[in-house]
């Protein structure tokens, strides 16, 4: 689905609200235009609650192809969540698209470190994520349950 | 309350004194921020309602433009790419999944 300069905008400014209003730091975001003509963001919000070691993390990053009319199509995600305190992480990723299609079939992936830096799999096989809300409330639910991330039950690419 | 990281609909409805299906209407109406866990549980951080009480949520605007191109960043940047395998069964193996 194609959007506007304006709709990205504005659906990037929605996002960081999103975050500031459950209690997260986000600095003001900013769309980027790029050289090749797409354009993008990169968001980081300190989650609420513990910081020790520091604050759990959640990022977003996203990349937008030139459409035509003045519109831009979604191309390539990274959505993150490192969970310091909990000492875990989680990811939804879509970049490097053609390499993982040739290798594995698939345009997406997963990460996840049930004890953070020590993936039992580098790569697991992911669907794709329709959006930053999905992606974000997704990675979110995690960071709300304290329980196992689950990753033993994800399908892993090597 | 305060030693809780996350508050449920109810926890919230006996702070406000309301019913919990009052509460899911505030957070179906994107009055009050949660979580959404499964189709029926929310989670509600502590920080978010406490902004909820004191009126304190933003409205969504619309992103600034950067006024300058910039070189394109690149998503996955020192991440491994995997080893090869049997194309169609992962593609199987995630539509099963």
């Amino acid at each position: 689905m194609s959007e506007s300069l304006a709709q990205v905008a504005s659906y990037l400014g929605g996002l960081a609200v999103y975050l500031r209003n459950l209690g997260a730091e986000v600095p003001e975001p900013s769309l980027e235009r790029y050289y090749t003509g797409e354009i993008g963001f990169a968001i980081t919000a300190d989650l609420p609650g513990p910081g020790d070691p520091k604050p759990a993390a959640i990022t977003a990053q996203e990349i937008w192809n030139p459409a035509g009319d003045g519109r831009y199509e979604r191309a390539e995600y990274a959505y993150d969540l490192i969970d310091y305190p909990a000492n875990r992480r989680r990811a939804f990723h879509m970049h490097d698209v053609p390499a993982y299609l040739a290798r594995l079939g698939v345009t997406a992936h997963e990460h996840c470190e049930e004890e953070l830096g020590k993936p039992t799999c580098d790569h697991y096989l992911g669907l794709p994520v329709y959006g930053g809300y999905e992606g974000l409330n997704a990675l979110l639910a995690y960071w709300s349950d304290a329980g196992p991330l689950g990753c033993a039950r994800l399908r892993c690419a090597r | 309350m305060q030693d809780k990281q996350f508050l449920s609909p109810n926890d919230i409805a006996s702070e406000l004194s309301v019913s919990a299906s009052t509460v899911l209407r505030l957070i179906h109406e994107q009055r009050l921020p949660a979580i959404r866990v499964s189709e029926r549980i929310y989670r509600i951080p502590v920080a978010a309602f406490e902004k909820y009480k004191a009126g304190k949520l933003e409205s969504p605007s619309p992103a600034s433009l950067s006024p300058e191109v910039s070189k394109r960043p690149w998503i996955g940047a020192g991440e491994p790419l995997p080893e090869a395998a049997g194309t169609a069964e992962a593609v199987a193996r995630v539509r099963s999944a």
